[in-house]
């Protein structure tokens, strides 16, 4: 197993570096550069001045350069100022990313929470009205666009009866601080919570669904009726034990997940989480931003893997990872 | 032309029109009548008077009555077993053959009570059991007390060792599962030393070890040994054994038969042995019945059915077997196929497949008849002869 973990962490190094390449290929390929973006609005910026700040920001440099020069600080830790921020931008990261993981995380759990029983019970009553029903209200959650869906609950909750601020993460000029701090962004964070779980709930769900109702049709399921038990213990230590081997490995694969940030859903509701600003650096082109925050992104997809595949191990005893 | 397959186009579409309404009247009906047996099935609080009933033959373990289990699917109504009645007497084994899709399975799972819900369900006939405290219908049992029934009284074993086995519990657990279910009173270590008993009973040499080990890795004859360790561990008065040896290699067959049938000798049950195969049906059976497209065609002592067949299926089965010493270009299947399980023939349904049809052949399906005191055949060749 320390083996197995071990050799994927390696292999993962050269990932990582392709990722790289690929990334700083494509960012600084793209049109408008950070430069343009900055002297835009300023009409008597001189060439020469525009060609100063490019030598400035180190755009001036080739690709492969720049990309040298970008990996060859990176391995020693640095991975630049990010242009917008003026900071060092894994600082920037570590700032935003706890904003992004304190919307996700109750929105995870509230997912598994509402999910996976109504899978196994719309599984256990399959075309029954429940069935249905639970089934229509999933379809509609995943087919709601997030835009749409924050705008509805805005418009009903903010605007109309006034309970849940519009968007921001905290009341401005009010400076709360400990506990009723903690109170008033858990307050703003309510309607995107609700956003991003709906609209989450029914992929879960059907996964759910899926596998209960092949667990069900099992033959060891037959034994296991065929042995005496109840229904409710076939159903709940029987068939829900192996139903929750393929969800124990995808929802584990989701926890590294929780850090990169909700990037429309943060942008409506105006909260200043990793996607929200991942996006402003994508249209401004701060590439050392973007290269740390795509880079981030690539580790946590990396350790996702790794963990469902560990997980995987753990839960089925017919899995032994080598 | 393209006026014409306008036309046809037309037709066709009409057609599927049609067949989508009758689908959708068919699931409709069935829906209704589906919902009536689930809801009988899964009262709670029955009075047992309801389901108690006395046996025919008191010498008889089981006795099942013209069992009728349907299954009503979008296509239809499949009458997968129609009319069935076998006795099974204490102590001794009946063999129940036919080709595949006969109807053999769900006859024992209706025995069970375990024909899969919600589309397929039993819609008439009596199966009753008798039972240490009375004997009872299983037709009316509800589930909670088949619960009682199941695993501890009548136990299963089913054709697919490989995948009968919960993957996720050890062998152990699994069977000790089983013996507290049934033995609530039972301590676990007593639990776990007749779990262990057991499987060294089955033949299972390093009965500890595979105690704690997983369904994966065992062999298929391990897991069927198994699964007979599991269905045995309740002191079953009888048995049901669903093509036991199907999924194993033919060494390993001969040992769980022997198996089988010592186990049998060692705690007196009966057992149903359900098989297509007639070396097995030769070597266990005291009685044979013969299935055919969900009803019996033959049926008496294993001496009489093999020795003298009466009933041409029963002729073309014993034909098709394979016998060692004897020289054949070409092995006998009997020709055809079976009718469409949907809309069965309203004459016998063998007619289209049998060599040795007479004129009658076209008129009712043929009642099973006594044609001599021990054997009983479907089939109009011998309506003069005998007969009760």
């Amino acid at each position: 197993m320390r083996q197995y973990i071990i050799r994927r962490l390696f292999i993962s190094i050269f990932i990582l570096l392709g990722v790289s390449a690929i990334i700083y290929g494509l960012l600084r390929t793209a049109p408008a550069d950070y430069v343009s973006t900055i002297t835009n609005g300023i009409p008597d910026a001189t060439p020469e001045m525009k060609a100063k700040l490019t030598e400035l920001y180190g755009l001036d440099k080739g690709i492969v350069e720049g990309y040298v020069d970008w990996l060859s600080s990176a391995l020693k830790g640095d991975l630049g100022q990010s242009f917008i921020y003026n900071k060092p931008a894994q600082d920037v990261i570590k700032d935003k990313m706890w904003v992004s993981f304190w919307m996700a995380l109750p929105s995870f759990i509230l997912q598994l929470l509402i999910a996976i029983p109504l899978g196994i019970i719309s599984a256990t009553k399959q075309y029954s009205i429940t069935d249905y029903t639970v089934t229509t209200i999933a379809l509609i959650g995943i087919s709601l666009p997030s835009f749409f869906f924050a705008a509805v609950l805005q418009r009903a909750f903010s605007m109309g009866l006034g309970w849940f601020p519009l968007q921001g993460m905290v009341t401005a000029r009010e400076d709360y601080v400990g506990f009723a701090h903690i109170m008033d962004m858990a307050w703003h964070f309510v309607l995107p919570i609700t956003v991003l779980t709906v609209l989450s709930i029914g992929g879960l769900m059907r996964y759910s669904r899926t596998n209960m109702l092949e667990v069900l049709n099992a033959d060891y399921i037959r034994t296991a009726r065929a042995k005496g038990l109840s229904e409710h213990k076939v159903i709940y230590k029987h068939a829900f034990r192996n139903t929750l081997i393929p969800i124990v490995t995808m929802v584990g694969g989701m926890i590294p997940g929780l850090f990169s940030g909700a990037m429309i859903t943060e942008g409506i509701f105006s909260i200043e989480g990793l996607g929200y600003i991942g996006l402003k650096a994508l249209r401004s082109g701060d590439i050392p931003f973007m290269m740390a925050f795509t880079m981030f992104l690539a580790i946590l997809t990396l350790l996702g893997t790794l963990l469902s595949d560990i997980l995987y191990a753990v839960v089925d005893p017919r899995v032994r990872l080598k | 032309m393209s006026g014409m397959t306008a036309e046809m186009k037309k037709i066709k579409k009409a057609e599927q029109k049609e067949a989508k309404l009758r689908m959708k009247q068919i699931s409709k009906e069935n829906n209704k009548i589906i919902k009536k047996f689930e809801k009988e099935k899964k009262r709670k609080k029955v009075d047992p008077s309801e389901y108690q009933t006395t046996m025919e033959n008191p010498d008889n373990i089981i006795e099942i009555d013209n069992l009728h289990t349907y299954f009503f699917t979008d296509m239809g109504t499949v009458k997968s077993v129609n009319g069935v009645s076998i006795e099974v007497p204490k102590g001794k084994t009946v063999a129940l053959v036919g080709e595949s899709g006969c109807g053999k399975s769900v006859t024992s799972l209706s025995v069970m009570k375990l024909v899969q819900g919600p589309t397929g369900q039993i819609v008439d006939g009596a199966i009753r059991y008798n039972r240490k405290g009375g004997a009872v219908d299983i037709v009316k049992t509800p589930i909670s007390e088949m619960q009682h029934i199941r695993g501890n009284e009548i136990a299963m074993i089913f054709q697919e060792p490989m995948t009968s086995l919960n993957p996720i519990f050890t062998i152990g657990y699994q069977i000790d599962e089983t013996i507290k279910l049934h033995r609530p009173d039972m301590k676990d270590e007593d639990i776990k030393k007749q779990t262990i008993e057991m499987l060294k009973l089955v033949g299972i040499a390093r009965a500890e070890g595979i105690y704690d080990c997983y369904p994966h890795e065992l062999s298929g004859g391990m897991r069927q040994r198994v699964m007979i360790a599991m269905s045995l561990s309740c002191d079953p008065q009888f048995i049901i054994a669903d093509e036991p040896t199907t999924a194993l290699d033919v060494t390993i067959q001969a040992q769980i038969l022997d198996l089988l049938r010592d186990i049998k000798q060692k705690i007196d049950a009966s057992i149903l042995l359900i098989t297509h195969d007639l070396g097995v049906v030769a070597e266990m059976a005291d009685y044979v019945v013969v299935m055919y497209a969900g009803k019996i065609v033959e049926q008496g002592t294993a001496h009489e059915v093999f020795l003298n067949p009466k009933h041409p299926y029963t002729m073309g089965l014993i034909k098709s077997k394979p016998a060692v010493g004897k020289v054949v270009d070409r092995l006998y299947s009997i020709p055809g196929a079976v009718p469409n399980p949907v809309s069965m023939p309203n004459y016998c349904f063998f007619k289209d497949r049998c060599d040795k049809c007479l004129a009658k052949c076209n008129g009712d399906i043929p009642e099973l008849r006594y044609i001599s005191e021990d054997h009983k055949v479907a089939c109009h060749l011998y309506d003069s002869k005998g007969g009760k």
